[in-house]
């Protein structure tokens, strides 16, 4: 679906707006500190529950303010789909989708299809292993709500089982939570596995296109655990019990994923230049929107300074590379950057957006 | 304000589901009503808090050392029916359905929530498997993670025992409409669906 128009309250710096959005995108364009960046970012909120600058909601309140809301009215052909969030300072959540109404993050995803690119990609290649899976998990969840369903039993399982192991222990409980724990390490590892191989060969691809020569670029799912069979996740959680124990948590499974890039047999990241980290990092992101939209989808897009040190030629493969994926919203901050990108402006200030007018 | 009457609202509002403004809303009606009102209410209150105890068997809310379920002559007591509250008891009860007894277990386990086996009813459970005639154990938890777990728990701690442990149905509500329920829903129904006619191919 694709977003026809957005609405704002008490949102950053944006204390009412309601905005219609053009099909194709728009450009943003504002000076720092305006407001471009809350703008994407309410986008994302509204579509995925998320701020892609990993913001809290006490950030996302407008100061002085004790809740927030921002609704979207989304559409994909004929069907016209209204979705809501609304949050507070004390952390209460109220999510509808045309009028019906949840408290679970849960509730946003399905039908949405969205993807950010931001300064912070480059953490895909030189960032923690717990970024890298944030990017996976984001993708999956999309396109898979029993992917996300699976990973939040996961993840409550293994809070379980680490409680159980500090504290008073049990083995009967924890041959259970391991028998429970190991299912859902293999259907985990098996979407996660099957998504690298998914994208794999179009990361090289991508990248090839933007260093214009032909490279041996790939991306390598890292699992803590080769493994397939429910049984042998459950194997070997039972060999790491002791150690786990005297650690004071699980020290393997999907929790402990990552994934690699490398060039020429080599890791990237340590061995590649800040060009080609970032180059990489955008191959992975352009790479996942599409496997994204692989069920035709439509795609929505933000890009918030995700360019900016790549020189001009590259930047402008880039946006050719995004430009026809879905909806694009940019951030622009010179009237150069207006040039070159084909998309109408809105010009904001101070948290008001208006038609932007050459003059 | 009064200091009696922020005190009272502070108190009430320490009950579930109650807010700041339902608790001053309650302090405020009982004030403007007539104070036999209060005095029943506070009677109450403490009369329940006085009399009112664990059942010695099952655990359950009772006046008496043995709860009037388990203390009835008209109960199937080769059937025992595990809840996780007293409440879920009492539902059951309304029901009517039910004629065997009951355990109460407190709570379901969470470790993370500082809920293991021994803050449970369990050890309860089996001294009453091992002394009394019960040849079926009804695992009648709720549909959580926790209340799963805590199922399948009872049910290891119960293999030595010769007894059928059996666990309430999944899958549809009663009345449910096929179009509404979700794949998970539907997924249990299939996995837990009953036989009608049974064939010989």
């Amino acid at each position: 679906m694709i977003l026809k128009s957005l609405s704002l309250l008490n949102f950053r710096n944006y204390l009412h707006l309601n905005l219609e959005l053009p099909e194709g995108g728009a450009l943003f364009y504002g000076v720092n500190g305006s407001g471009k960046t809350n703008l994407l970012e309410s986008i994302s909120y509204v579509l995925l529950g998320k701020s892609p600058r990993g913001a809290g909601v006490k950030d996302l309140v407008s100061v002085g303010e004790r809740e927030s809301f921002v609704k979207a009215v989304l559409t994909s052909g004929e069907q016209t789909r209204v979705q809501s969030i609304g949050f507070s300072r004390d952390k209460q959540l109220v999510i509808t989708r045309d009028g019906e109404t949840s408290t679970s993050l849960r509730a946003l995803y399905g039908e949405n299809r969205f993807v950010w690119f931001g300064p912070d990609d480059i953490q895909l290649i030189t960032g923690s292993p717990e970024e890298k899976r944030r990017f996976i998990d984001i993708t999956l969840s999309q396109v898979s709500p029993e992917y996300l369903a699976e990973l939040m039993r996961y993840k409550k399982l293994i809070r379980e089982r680490n409680a159980l192991i500090t504290g008073r222990f049990d083995s009967v409980l924890c041959d259970i939570y391991d028998h429970d724990l190991a299912q859902s390490m293999a259907a985990i590892t098996a979407q996660r596995a099957h998504f690298f191989a998914e994208i794999s060969s179009s990361v090289t691809s991508v990248y090839n296109q933007i260093s214009g020569a032909e490279s041996d670029v790939v991306v390598e799912f890292a699992p803590s655990l080769q493994l397939e069979l429910p049984d042998e996740f459950e194997l070997a959680l039972k060999e790491r019990r002791n150690r786990d124990r005297e650690q004071g948590f699980t020290s393997i499974g999907p929790h402990r994923d990552s994934f690699r890039c490398k060039k020429d047999g080599r890791q990237i990241v340590g061995y590649g230049s800040q060009g080609q980290c970032r180059s990489s990092a955008l191959a992975l992101k352009i790479a996942s929107t599409e496997y994204l939209t692989r069920d035709n989808h439509e795609l929505i897009l933000a890009v918030d300074d995700a360019f900016s040190d790549l020189d001009r030629t590259r930047r402008e493969i880039f946006f050719d590379m995004i430009r026809t994926k879905g909806q694009l919203f940019v951030a622009v901050h010179s009237r150069e950057e207006l040039s070159y990108y084909d998309l109408p402006a809105l010009s904001i200030t101070q948290g008001k957006v208006v038609p932007y007018e050459l003059g | 304000m009064t200091d009696s009457v922020q005190r009272l609202a502070a108190a009430l509002q320490k009950l579930p589901s109650v807010g700041e403004k339902s608790a001053w809303r309650m302090a405020l009606h009982l004030l403007e009503q007539d104070e036999a009102i209060s005095y029943e209410l506070a009677h109450a209150l403490v009369a329940a808090k006085q009399k009112v105890r664990r059942c010695d068997r099952c655990f359950t809310w009772s006046e008496t050392a043995i709860c009037s379920v388990c203390s009835s002559e008209n109960r199937d007591t080769t059937t025992l029916c595990v809840v996780e509250k007293p409440r879920d008891m009492w539902v059951l009860e309304q029901s009517g359905r039910y004629r065997g007894v009951y355990h109460v277990l407190g709570g379901v386990l969470s470790p993370m929530n500082g809920i293991t086996a021994d803050s449970l009813t369990l050890e309860e459970l089996r001294n009453r498997i091992s002394s009394e005639p019960i040849a079926e154990v009804i695992i009648g938890l709720g549909g959580s993670n926790e209340a799963e777990t805590t199922a399948h728990y009872i049910s290891r701690i119960l293999q030595e025992f010769p007894i059928t442990v059996s666990r309430f149905a999944r899958g549809l509500s009663a009345g449910m409409d096929l179009e509404y329920a979700d794949r998970f829903t539907l997924d249990q129904a299939l996995n837990e669906r009953r036989v009608i006619t049974g064939g010989y191919r």
